[in-house]
C-alpha cells in the first residue's frame, strides 16, 4: 500500500493537538460558564444567609435597645448599616407582625431569612403595651443620601385639654365705653396651664392658670384690626383669639375665639350674628372622642339700641280675680328606707328579735305640733318603728327605759332563713338597733344610723303681699276623729266695691272626743321661719276650710297660711310602713296675686330705659297715674308701679273694650292735658300686655265717631253675667285699630294672656284675634295659662319675642363622618341658653354627616351651641384631618335693621382654622424601619 | 530545536482554576465580615449612657444650668450631642443613634 502522509508522526500530533484544543477549549468554555455559575452561586446564597443574619441581628439588637429605653413619649432614630449588594444582588430588609409575633424578614429572589423579635406585647410600669413593628427597606437604600434606619416613636397624648372660654358682658359696647372680660376653664385644671389672650389690635394678654377665673374691665377705645360691617359702617366686629396649652407641653392645646360687636353709634346700629367653631380636644388618640362645637351667639344692643320697650299692663281685677289659682303641684312616689337583714337557723329554739332607738326627736314629735295637743302620740312612740320578720309585721311593744320600738319572740322557732326588715319614720337621722338573740345567745348587735325622709320644696318669691296660701289635697296623712267645724270664722280681707262687700274668711275644725289614728305618711311643713307645721287630716278630711262671698270657689285645705312670709317652703315627707306611698300636694294663691307677681316679675327683665305704664280694668278702667306731667301714665321707675300693682283687688265684671282703649290712651300721644308728650317716649317700642281671667261681659254703649277709635258698640243687652258679643265686637276693633297705629314708628303690639280655666274656647278664640304677632316667630302673641309658673313663664316670653337679633335662622353643618373617613358618630346636642326651642336633625351621607339646626329666632344675648361628639376609629391612620366639610357648611338667617324689621336673608359659610384633629398613636409605639 | 510542550494542560487549567478561584475569593470576603455589623452594633448602642442622662434628669437638683452645662462638656469630649432637662427631658446624638425624648421614663 503507498501511504498518503511521508512522516506519520508529525500529521498525527498535529490533527491530535487540533483535536485535542479543540475538545479542550469547548470543554473550558462551558465549564467556565458552568462552573462560576454553580460555584458563585452556592458561595453566594452562604454568604447572603450570613449578611442576612447579621443585618436582622443588627435590627434586633436595636430593637432590644428600644425595649429595654422606651420612652414614655419621644423618639429614637438609629441608622442600620448594610451593604447595599450582596453579590451583585439587592435584597428587601422588612419589620412586620405575624399573628402578634414581631420578625425581621430580608429577601432576594429565592433566598429568604426570618428571625424572630419576640411577642408584640410587653409590660411596663402602668401596664401592658403594645408594639407596632412594621416598614421596609430596599438594600440600596444604603447608597444614597437618606440611610435606612429603625425609628422608635411614641406620642404621649395629652393627660387632658384646657378647654379655654372668653366672654365679654356686655358683649355689644359701644365705642370707648367699657366691657368686663372672663377667662375660664370649662373642665377641671390638675397641671398649671398659661393662657393667651390675642386682641383684635395686636396687644395681648397672658397669665398662669390654676383653675380659677379671671376677669378684668377693658376699655374700647381703639378699634384697628376690627371688621367694619359693610352694611352699616358704624358698627364693627372685633375678634380676640383666646390660647391655653398645659405648661411644658405646648402640643395640649386648646384655642377659641369671641367677637365683640363695637358701634359708634348704638342707636342705628343693626343686630348681628356671630358664630364660633372650633374642635376639642384637637389631639387624640385612636378610639379616644372629641367634640366639635359651633357656637351662634346674638349680637346687639340691648340697653342702647332701639329695643326699648314702653308697656302698658292692661290688668284684668274683675271679681273673679279674688279666686284661687293654683301655685305649685307636686305628685311622687315615696319609697321607704328598709333596714334588711337576714339570717339563718340551723335548729330550733327560741328566738327573740328587738328593734329600736333610744332617740326621741322632740323637736318633731312634741304636743304643741300636734293641732288636739293630748290626743296625738307624744314624743317618739313605738308606733313610729315597724319591724318586718318574713314579710309580717310583728306588733308587741318592746320598751326597755329610753329604747322603744317593737319585738318578735318565737319560742319555738323552725330553723331556715328569716328576713328582718325594719323601718322607721324619722324626718331627721336616728340610731336604729336591731338584736337577734337565739336560744339566749345574742348572734346579732347592730346599730346603724338610719334617716327616712324626701323633701320638696318650693320658693314664694317676694315683692306681693299675698293674702293667703293654700295647700290642699294631701293624702295618707295621720287624721284626728270626731273634729267639728268651727262656726266662727276668721275673716282675712274686706273691702267693698260699689257698695258691694268682699271678704275672704276662713276656720277649722275643734277638737273634741278625738281619736288619733296614724297615716302612712307623716308630713311637716317647714315654713320660711324655720317653724314647723305637722299636717294632719279632720276626721279624715281637710283641716281647714276658706270661703269668698263672689262665687262658690271655696277651698277645703291641709294647710292655710294668712298673709304668708315670703321664702322657702318644706315639705319633709316621711313614710310609715315599709310600702311605698304616694305624695301628692297642690298650693294655692288668689289669681290676683298670681297676677301681681307675674307682673312684677315682667318689670325685672326690663331695663333702665323702658317705660311702663299700669291699667286696671273691670266693669270700666282706669289708668293708674305714675308720674306727673306731661308724662302722667308712665315711668322708668319699676319699682314705683311694682307698689301700685301690689295694691289691686278684684271688683267687678268684665270689659276687654275698655281695658284696651284706655291702656292704649296710658301713652302720651294723644293731645291729652296733661299726658301730652311723644317724645317724653322717643325711641322705644309701644307694647300692650292684657291678661285676663274672663270673658268680656260687659261694654260701654258708644256711637260717637270721636270715642273709642270710632267703634260703636250698642251694649243694652249686657248683663255682666254672661257673655258680651258687642263688648267682643267693640275690643277686636280697637285693638284693629291700635295695630295699625304707629307711635315712634312702630305699630302698637298687643299681646294677651288668657289665666284661668274659665275661658272657654270661644274667649281663647276672642283673645287670639286681639293679639298683634309676635316679632319672633310671627305667631300671634297669645298664651294661655291656669298656673302661676305658667303665668310668669308667659311674661318671660313676651319680653323675650322682643329682643331678638336673627330671624328663621338654619344652620346646615357636614362633617368628614363616614364609613371611609377616619371618624365615627357618636352624638349631637345642641343647647340655647335662654332655653329656646332648636330643632336638630342627623343625616348620614355616604360620604360625610349632615347636621341640621332650626331657630325660629335668637335673642341678642342668647348663646345656642352645637356639640357633635365625634371619635377617632380605632384603625385610623395617625395624622393631622379637617373635621368640617367647608363647602357644605353654613348659617343662613333673616337680617334684621336696627328697628327690628326684616331686611333680607343672608348665607354665612362656616368656616374655621380649628376644625382640624390630630390622631396619635398615645399609647401604641411604634417602631418601624424606614 | 525541540520545544518542549509538555505541561500545556497543566498550565492551562492551572489559569482556569486561578481565574475561578479569584473570582470566587470575591465573594468569599464578603463572606468573612459577615457578622461584624450586628456585633459591632450591639456594642456601641449608647443605652447606659441614655439611662445616665434619664437618671440625671429625674432630679432637680442634678438638673441645674452648671451640671447639665459639664455633661454636655463631657459627651462632646465623646463625640456626641447630649442635652437634657427636668424633668425626664433628655436628647442624645451621635453617629448612629438619635434619641430625643419628651419623657424618658420607661
Amino acid at each position: 500500500m503507498p501511504r498518503i502522509v511521508e512522516d506519520e508522526k508529525g500529521v498525527s500530533l498535529l490533527i491530535e493537538y487540533l483535536i485535542l484544543m479543540g475538545v479542550m477549549s469547548v470543554f473550558v468554555v462551558v465549564m467556565s460558564l458552568q462552573l462560576h455559575e454553580t460555584l458563585t452561586e452556592s458561595q453566594v446564597s452562604r454568604v447572603m444567609e450570613n449578611q442576612f443574619a447579621d443585618v436582622a441581628s443588627q435590627v434586633s439588637a436595636i430593637y432590644t435597645d428600644y425595649i429595654l429605653l422606651m420612652p414614655s413619649e419621644g423618639q429614637i432614630v438609629t441608622r442600620i448599616s448594610m451593604l447595599p449588594e450582596i453579590g451583585n444582588r439587592q435584597y428587601n430588609l422588612k419589620m412586620d407582625l405575624y399573628e402578634n409575633v414581631g420578625y425581621v424578614h430580608l429577601s432576594s429572589g429565592s433566598i429568604e431569612s426570618y428571625m424572630g423579635l419576640g411577642y408584640k406585647k410587653f409590660l411596663r410600669t402602668g401596664g401592658v403595651i403594645e408594639i407596632r413593628p412594621g416598614g421596609e427597606v430596599l438594600s440600596s437604600k444604603a447608597e444614597s443620601k437618606d440611610q435606612p434606619k429603625v425609628v422608635y416613636k411614641k406620642e404621649e397624648a395629652c393627660p387632658f385639654v384646657p378647654k379655654i372660654r372668653v366672654s365679654f358682658d356686655p358683649s355689644s359696647v359701644e365705642f370707648n365705653n367699657f366691657t368686663n372680660m372672663t377667662v375660664s376653664f370649662e373642665n377641671e385644671i390638675t397641671e398649671p396651664v398659661i393662657w393667651r389672650i390675642d386682641f383684635w389690635n395686636g396687644s395681648s394678654l397672658s397669665d398662669v392658670s390654676y383653675g380659677g377665673v379671671y376677669r378684668t374691665q377693658i376699655q374700647i377705645t381703639d378699634i384697628t384690626g376690627c371688621t367694619q360691617k359693610p352694611s352699616s359702617s358704624n358698627d364693627y366686629l372685633c375678634t380676640v383669639t383666646a390660647k391655653a396649652w398645659i405648661h411644658n407641653r405646648v402640643s395640649c392645646n386648646s384655642s377659641v375665639n369671641n367677637t365683640l360687636l363695637v358701634s359708634t353709634t348704638p342707636k342705628l346700629s343693626n343686630p348681628y350674628l356671630v358664630y364660633e367653631k372650633w374642635i376639642e380636644p384637637n389631639l387624640v388618640r385612636r378610639g379616644e372622642p372629641f367634640e366639635v362645637h359651633l357656637k351662634l351667639e346674638g349680637r346687639g344692643f340691648v340697653v342702647e339700641g332701639l329695643a326699648n320697650l314702653s308697656v302698658v299692663h292692661v290688668i284684668d281685677v274683675s271679681g273673679s280675680m279674688i279666686w284661687p289659682t293654683i301655685f305649685k303641684d307636686y305628685k311622687k312616689t315615696v319609697t321607704p328606707n328598709v333596714i334588711s337583714r337576714t339570717i339563718t337557723l340551723n335548729e330550733k329554739g327560741n328566738l327573740e328579735i328587738y328593734a329600736y332607738t333610744t332617740d326621741s326627736l322632740p323637736s318633731w314629735y312634741n304636743s304643741t305640733l300636734c293641732k288636739c295637743s293630748n290626743k296625738c302620740p307624744v314624743g317618739y312612740d313605738s308606733s313610729l318603728i315597724k319591724l318586718y320578720v318574713n314579710g309580717t309585721e310583728a306588733s308587741t311593744v318592746y320598751q326597755d327605759g329610753s329604747a322603744i320600738g317593737k319585738r318578735y319572740t318565737n319560742k319555738n322557732a323552725p330553723n331556715g332563713d328569716y328576713t328582718i326588715e325594719v323601718v322607721a319614720a324619722a324626718p331627721e337621722q336616728i340610731n336604729i338597733t336591731l338584736k337577734v338573740v337565739f336560744k339566749g345567745k345574742e348572734i346579732l348587735n347592730e346599730t346603724v344610723p338610719y334617716s327616712n325622709y324626701v323633701v320638696e320644696s318650693f320658693t314664694l318669691p317676694g315683692g306681693v303681699n299675698y293674702k293667703f296660701l293654700a295647700i290642699y289635697n294631701i293624702t295618707n296623712l295621720p287624721s284626728l276623729s270626731y273634729t267639728q267645724w268651727n262656726s266662727s270664722w276668721n275673716r282675712i280681707e274686706y273691702y267693698t266695691v260699689d257698695g258691694q262687700p268682699r271678704y275672704w274668711e276662713y276656720t277649722s275644725r275643734l277638737c273634741g272626743s278625738s281619736a288619733f289614728s296614724q297615716g302612712t305618711l307623716n308630713v311637716w311643713l317647714i315654713l320660711p321661719d324655720g317653724s314647723k307645721d305637722f299636717l294632719m287630716k279632720g276626721s279624715g278630711s281637710a283641716w281647714y276650710q276658706a270661703r269668698n262671698n263672689y262665687g262658690i270657689n271655696g277651698i277645703y285645705a291641709d294647710v292655710f297660711i294668712v298673709d304668708p312670709r315670703v321664702g322657702e317652703y318644706r315639705f319633709v315627707i316621711v313614710p310609715i310602713s315599709k310600702n311605698p306611698v304616694t305624695f301628692q300636694a297642690t298650693a294655692l294663691i288668689k289669681r290676683i296675686d298670681a297676677a301681681k307677681l307675674a307682673g312684677i316679675t315682667f318689670n325685672s327683665m326690663l331695663g333702665e330705659k323702658d317705660f311702663v305704664g299700669l291699667t286696671n280694668f273691670t266693669t270700666d278702667a282706669q289708668r293708674i297715674a305714675v308720674n306727673s306731667s306731661p308724662l302722667r301714665f308712665m315711668t322708668t321707675d319699676k319699682s314705683f308701679v311694682n307698689n301700685l300693682i301690689n295694691q289691686m283687688r278684684a271688683e267687678l265684671a268684665t270689659d276687654h273694650a275698655d281695658g284696651l282703649y284706655y291702656g292704649s290712651r296710658v301713652f302720651p300721644v294723644w293731645n291729652e292735658g296733661g299726658n301730652n308728650c311723644t317724645d317724653c317716649i322717643k325711641d322705644t317700642r309701644p307694647l300692650l300686655i292684657m291678661l285676663t281671667d274672663g270673658e268680656p261681659t260687659i261694654c260701654n254703649s258708644n256711637n260717637d265717631p270721636n270715642k273709642y277709635y270710632g267703634c260703636f258698640a250698642d251694649c243694652s243687652n249686657c248683663t255682666g253675667g254672661s257673655w258680651c258679643e258687642p263688648c267682643k265686637n267693640q275690643a277686636l276693633c280697637i285693638a284693629n285699630y291700635l295695630k295699625n297705629f304707629k307711635i315712634n314708628d312702630f305699630n302698637v303690639s298687643i299681646c294677651t294672656i288668657g289665666f284661668s280655666t274659665d275661658i272657654s274656647g270661644q274667649g281663647q278664640q276672642f283673645l287670639r284675634q286681639l293679639a298683634s304677632l309676635r316679632p319672633d316667630n310671627n305667631e300671634p302673641c297669645y298664651f294661655f295659662a291656669t298656673t302661676s309658673d305658667e303665668l310668669v313663664n308667659a311674661y318671660k316670653t313676651i319680653f323675650n319675642a322682643f329682643q331678638i337679633a336673627a330671624k328663621n335662622i338654619s344652620v346646615q353643618e357636614a362633617v368628614n363622618v363616614s364609613i371611609i373617613s377616619p371618624f365615627d358618630f357618636i352624638d349631637a346636642r345642641v343647647v340655647s341658653s335662654k332655653g329656646s326651642p332648636v330643632s336638630i336633625t342627623v343625616e348620614s351621607r355616604n360620604e360625610s354627616t349632615v347636621i341640621r339646626l332650626n331657630m325660629s329666632s335668637i335673642q341678642k344675648d342668647e348663646v345656642v351651641e352645637l356639640i357633635l361628639k365625634l371619635k377617632a376609629k380605632d384603625e385610623a391612620p395617625t395624622g393631622e384631618y379637617d373635621v368640617n366639610i367647608d363647602s357644605e357648611s353654613y348659617i343662613e338667617y333673616t337680617v334684621l335693621d336696627y328697628r327690628g324689621q326684616e331686611s333680607g336673608r343672608i348665607t354665612l359659610p362656616i368656616i374655621s382654622d380649628k376644625d382640624k384633629v390630630r390622631i396619635v398613636t398615645g399609647d401604641q409605639p411604634e417602631i418601624i424601619i424606614r | 530545536m525541540e520545544v518542549n510542550e509538555k505541561g500545556q494542560m497543566i498550565l492551562l487549567f492551572a489559569a482556569a482554576v486561578v481565574v475561578i478561584i479569584l473570582s470566587i475569593s470575591y465573594v468569599y470576603a464578603q463572606n468573612v465580615i459577615a457578622g461584624i455589623e450586628s456585633s459591632r452594633t450591639m456594642l456601641a448602642f449608647p443605652k447606659e449612657e441614655i439611662r445616665n442622662l434619664c437618671e440625671l434628669a429625674s432630679s432637680s437638683s442634678t438638673s441645674t444650668d452648671e451640671v447639665v452645662r459639664q455633661v454636655r462638656i463631657l459627651c462632646a469630649k465623646n463625640g456626641w450631642v447630649c442635652n437634657y432637662n427636668y424633668p425626664y427631658r433628655v436628647e442624645f446624638k451621635n453617629l448612629e443613634v438619635e434619641y430625643d425624648a419628651q419623657d424618658c421614663r420607661r
